[in-house]
């Protein structure tokens, strides 16, 4: 299986249109590029909207408007995660929101999740990953030029969350 | 001599015409053989023996297992062993006979095979010519075929049995076969059921039917029944619904529906001229809200009360006293607003949706990974990989990419992925989602959707209460004194504070003007702020509850294309076993389109005839279901595709110059094809997509203008468009039937066999001037010595379409006539001929 080009010979007003042309000219090319599209699109094509470690010395019980990020080019949200690093005393939970705007104006903004990542501290170990995250199928898909507020919902209590990290990417549809 | 083929071409031969006739009688009486083997003489040939219904299996000898029987040949004594062991009397025995007959007596095997030899009495004297048809050109079904056969009485050989023996509805078969060919070379002319008998002192007849009758039967299926739950008058005592294909927004049933009312939790008790109903085991907050009616039956009436409050779980108050006491009943509660607890479980098909489950052969990324069978999986299917449901975004060969990571990391190979066979489900219109707001039943008898109590809520939309409330810690009240709360809210409306640390949803109990009541305590810190609200469009019995899912699946096969379904009718409802089940094979590969077809297809309608069901099916693919030449029901899908191989019929095949040929004008300027049938979701109105397809040929050349409205079930736009192109091909030229009759060698023919027509006087085809032309046979009429064919050009639309050609076809210009009709060519873009310098070729090479 190879990509071949249709030589003009065998297209020209008046040849039969044969297997040949279809299974080699044209299906086994398709079939080649193909191979190589899924190739590329799993290696290229990943935005990462956050990848990044908070550090924080708030006792605050939420934050609303932690960042805002605009986005480039359209895309789609594939994959949300927060993470902590020691669980130590802290209770409550961890649990953090994207809301999409097409504007700085987050007055009506919608929520990318319909399931927030979060981590509930009774019950985590240190260096846990959330994978509790579900995105709401409309909200997910990212416009050229939409904001991205990322808002810490919940933080946990009983003393100060030192540390932790946010990751929102997406791939182009 | 060796094949029928042979013999068939000659003019004089002796052909011989064999007859099996199975008529049943019930037996009674036999006598001990030895041990539990009892046995009788019999008046004919036995060849099958049921016992209470049951078929007893054949044995070789006298030696029997239970549940078998054997036929002695030569002493005519029937030996049967019952299933029990127990004595043949105290059950009901039927057997069944084998009669033989010819045109000329003839010893021959029993089973025409390699049996022990028996007379085929030469009684036989005729049998009427027998028509094979389709009753829709190319696109239907065979019409029933009947013959009327005649044997000689003269001797009284049917006096002894003739009003004995149970005639009707028993088998009767006919060969045609001469006594110079092998056994094995017998063509059947006939395989059907004896529909009505005449007896006179000198001839016996029969009038036969083949099996094709069975198709009018209606399609099997069992019916909504008070055992299925609470189900609404309108579908009580109507068919589940029969899936094949695929569907968009299919509407679905309500299985706990209110009707009257529900009954509460718990008992109840009341004291004459008191307001209050006092509860044992209620749950009055949950199940009541005022201005809900309670009712009782007593044997001479019902009592309704009226609640106006609801104080707590165990106690009502009614908006007037009570007249007559009662102590510790049950009472109904027939709600102002739906209970969001009842009308949960919707039903969508009685038998199990199609849910097919691989496994990872190979993980790439979190949302990328290959799979050992992607053959049912498509994009924006829902599938569980391990414990996780995630949308499918597309398939690429066994690539599968997700719209999302999974949550739990990167897959490990053999992880199993099962897709969900509803990919989408709406309420009222709004969409919900799985797991959160639905989950499914899927058994082998029925398919349902369970809602969450709190789907309705999930899906309204958030507002904002721009006032101040109160939200009291631990109490179900909160105060305002800035809004009128009666505008806001209704009781089973939600509501929440803006205490962005506690984001809890609180059902509404009671709405006044200053206040309101929750359903349970509120669980934040007390605080007074701005608030949020939801105002729900809760689901009563007439609501509207529609998914995207999944067709039939039986014995692990999902029933998806139209030679499955037509195959599942025929085996499944209809008891066809003699199925020519290769030729399913292949129009499952030359269309494999999907279908959406369900039976019936308006909820609460009458089950359809079978055959009504293969019709629309058929119609949607240009199929066509026939019987071959051993009378098993064939199924094929019209396709352009043709080669050298197909028969060649020239002026000596046939027994008559008279060839007759009528063209018939159904052309059509325009297609209008429904596609893809759906549900409304906020309306419930049963609608189609819809295709137009504008046929230019059509348009510049014939002038007619005359559209055609045409109903296709399929699920995807892209294969409704090309059969409604197809059908626009079809309908762009006028289209000849040429007749011609022949030697019994055309009774080798089957309906809708290509044939090549190759006579001295006929008129050249369209799009290349050369006389020859392919077509089909869409009837055939043979008595057993003489054949008329009918022979359908299609509109020369196998010349005019285009196919993929032999490698070894040279260019058109070195082509011979035969070359040309077989084979496709590049076409000039402009002049659109694969020769410039000609145009006798113009209108050839067409996609079909």
């Amino acid at each position: 299986m190879a990509f071949t080009s249709i030589p003009d010979s065998i297209i020209q007003v008046g040849k039969a249109i044969t297997r040949t042309l279809w299974k080699t000219y044209v299906k086994d090319s398709l079939d080649d590029l193909n191979t190589r599209t899924l190739g590329l699109e799993s290696t290229a094509g990943k935005i990462f909207v956050y990848d990044e470690i908070v550090k924080n010395t708030s006792s605050m019980s939420s934050y609303a408007g932690l960042d805002i990020w605009r986005a480039p080019a359209g895309f789609s949200l594939t994959d949300a995660k927060i993470y902590i690093f020691t669980v130590g005393a802290l209770t409550g939970t961890l649990e953090m929101d994207i809301k999409k705007s097409s504007s700085p104006d987050f007055t009506a903004a919608v929520s990318v999740f319909t399931t927030k990542p979060s981590i509930d501290f009774s019950t985590a170990s240190d260096y846990d990953v959330s994978t509790n995250a579900v995105f709401d199928s409309t909200n997910k898909i990212i416009s050229t030029g939409d904001y991205l507020k990322l808002d810490m919902t919940s933080m946990p209590s009983n003393g100060i969350v030192g540390q932790f990290g946010v990751y929102l990417i997406g791939e182009a549809s | 001599m060796t094949t029928y083929s042979d013999f068939a071409s000659k003019t004089r031969s002796d052909k011989l015409v064999l007859c099996h006739i199975e008529p049943q009688q019930r037996l009674i009486l036999f006598t001990l053989d030895t041990g539990t083997v009892y046995k009788r003489a019999t008046p004919h040939f036995v060849v099958g023996v049921f016992e209470d219904g049951n078929a007893l299996t054949q044995a070789s000898s006298t030696a029997l297992n239970q549940s078998e029987f054997y036929y002695d040949i030569n002493t005519s004594v029937l030996y049967i062993r019952t299933s029990d062991d127990s004595d043949p009397k105290t059950k009901t025995i039927v057997v069944t006979y084998r009669l033989f007959y010819a045109n000329k007596p003839v010893d021959l095997p029993w089973d025409l095979a390699t049996g022990d030899e028996v007379n085929y009495e030469g009684r036989l004297k005729s049998n009427s010519p027998i028509s094979k048809e389709l009753d829709d050109e190319q696109v239907g079904m065979t019409l029933e075929a009947t013959t009327s056969v005649t044997f000689e009485n003269n001797d009284g050989h049917f006096d002894e049995f003739y009003d004995i023996l149970f005639f009707e509805n028993k088998d009767i078969k006919l060969w045609s076969w001469s006594d110079t060919l092998a056994l094995s070379e017998k063509q059947k002319l006939f395989d059907g059921e004896i529909q009505h008998k005449s007896f006179s002192d000198t001839r016996v007849s029969f009038r036969c039917k083949d099996f094709v009758y069975r198709l009018r039967q209606p399609v099997a299926g069992e019916n909504f029944t008070a055992s299925d739950g609470n189900i609404p008058e309108r579908f009580l005592f109507t068919p589940k619904r029969r899936l094949f294909g695929q569907f968009k927004q299919l509407q679905t049933v309500p299985t706990d529906s209110v009707l009257d009312g529900f009954q509460l939790t718990g008992t109840v008790s009341g004291n004459s001229l008191t307001a209050i109903v006092t509860g044992m085991g209620t749950l009055f907050l949950d199940e009541c809200s005022p201005k809900d009616s309670l009712f009782y039956k007593t044997e001479l009436e019902t009592i309704k009360l009226y609640i106006k409050t609801v104080d707590s779980d165990t106690q009502i108050t009614l908006t007037e006293d009570i007249e007559n006491s009662f102590n510790g009943i049950t009472v109904q509660n027939e709600t102002k607003r739906p209970w969001r607890k009842k009308n949960r479980t919707w039903h969508m098909a009685g038998h199990k949706l199609r849910s097919p489950s691989t496994t990872i052969i190979e993980a790439n990324q979190e949302n990328r990974f290959r799979v050992a069978d992607s053959s049912d999986l498509f994009a924006n299917d829902i599938i569980k990989v391990g414990s996780e449901d995630v949308f499918i975004l597309r398939v690429s060969d066994d690539e599968v990419v997700l719209t999302s990571n999974l949550q739990g990391g990167l897959p490990l190979v053999g992880t199993s992925v099962t897709k969900s066979p509803v990919s989408k489900a709406y309420i009222n219109g709004s969409e919900i989602f799985i797991n959160r707001d639905w989950l499914i039943t899927n058994t082998a008898t029925n398919a349902y959707i369970t809602l969450d109590d709190n789907a309705e809520r999930n899906v309204a939309p958030i507002a904002s209460i721009a006032h101040n409330l109160t939200f009291t810690n631990g109490s179900r009240n909160v105060t305002t004194s800035t809004v009128d709360l009666r505008a806001e809210l209704e009781p089973r409306d939600w509501v929440r504070s803006d205490d962005i640390t506690h984001t809890t949803w609180y059902e509404v109990l009671e709405v006044n003007e200053n206040d309101l009541k929750l359903r349970v305590v509120y669980g934040g810190g007390t605080t007074t702020t701005n608030a949020q609200k939801k105002n729900v469009d809760l689901l009563d019995d007439t609501a509207i509850v529609t998914v995207d899912c999944m067709g039939q699946e039986r014995s692990g096969n999902w029933i998806r294309t139209a030679s499955d379904a037509v195959k599942d009718l025929l085996e499944n409802d209809a008891g066809f076993t003699a199925i020519n089940s290769e030729s399913f094979n292949t129009a499952d590969g030359e269309t494999p389109f999907i279908l959406s077809y369900a039976i019936p297809e308006r909820l609460g309608a009458n089950r359809p005839q079978i055959k009504q069901v293969i019709n629309k099916i058929n119609a949607s693919v240009f199929g066509s279901l026939v019987q071959d030449s051993n009378f098993d029901l064939k199924y094929q899908v019209l396709s352009p595709d043709r080669d050298n191989t197909i028969t060649q019929l020239k002026d000596d095949d046939l027994s008559s110059r008279n060839i007759r040929i009528s063209s018939k004008n159904e052309t059509k300027r325009k297609i209008n094809a429904k596609f893809n049938p759906f549900t409304d979701k906020y309306t419930g109105d049963a609608s189609f997509e819809l295709y137009e397809f504008t046929n230019e040929f059509v348009d510049n050349y014939i002038g007619n203008t005359e559209e055609l409205d045409i109903t296709l079930y399929l699920f995807k736009e892209d294969d409704a468009k090309t059969i409604a192109q197809r059908y626009a091909f079809y309908n762009s030229l006028s289209q000849s039937v040429i007749t011609i009759s022949g030697k019994l060698n055309l009774a080798l023919k089957v309906l809708n066999d290509k044939i090549m027509i190759n006579f001295e006087r006929l008129y050249k085809r369209f799009g290349n001037k050369d006389k020859r032309k392919v077509g089909i046979v869409n009837k055939v009429v043979n008595n057993g010595t003489d054949v008329t064919l009918e022979i359908n050009d299609m509109g020369n639309a196998f010349n005019r379409s285009g196919v993929v050609s032999n490698d070894l076809v040279v260019d058109f210009a070195s082509s011979d006539n035969d070359d040309k009709l077989f084979s496709s060519y590049v076409l000039d873009t402009s002049l659109e001929v694969p020769d410039i310098n000609s145009d006798d070729e113009i209108f050839s090479g067409l996609i079909g």
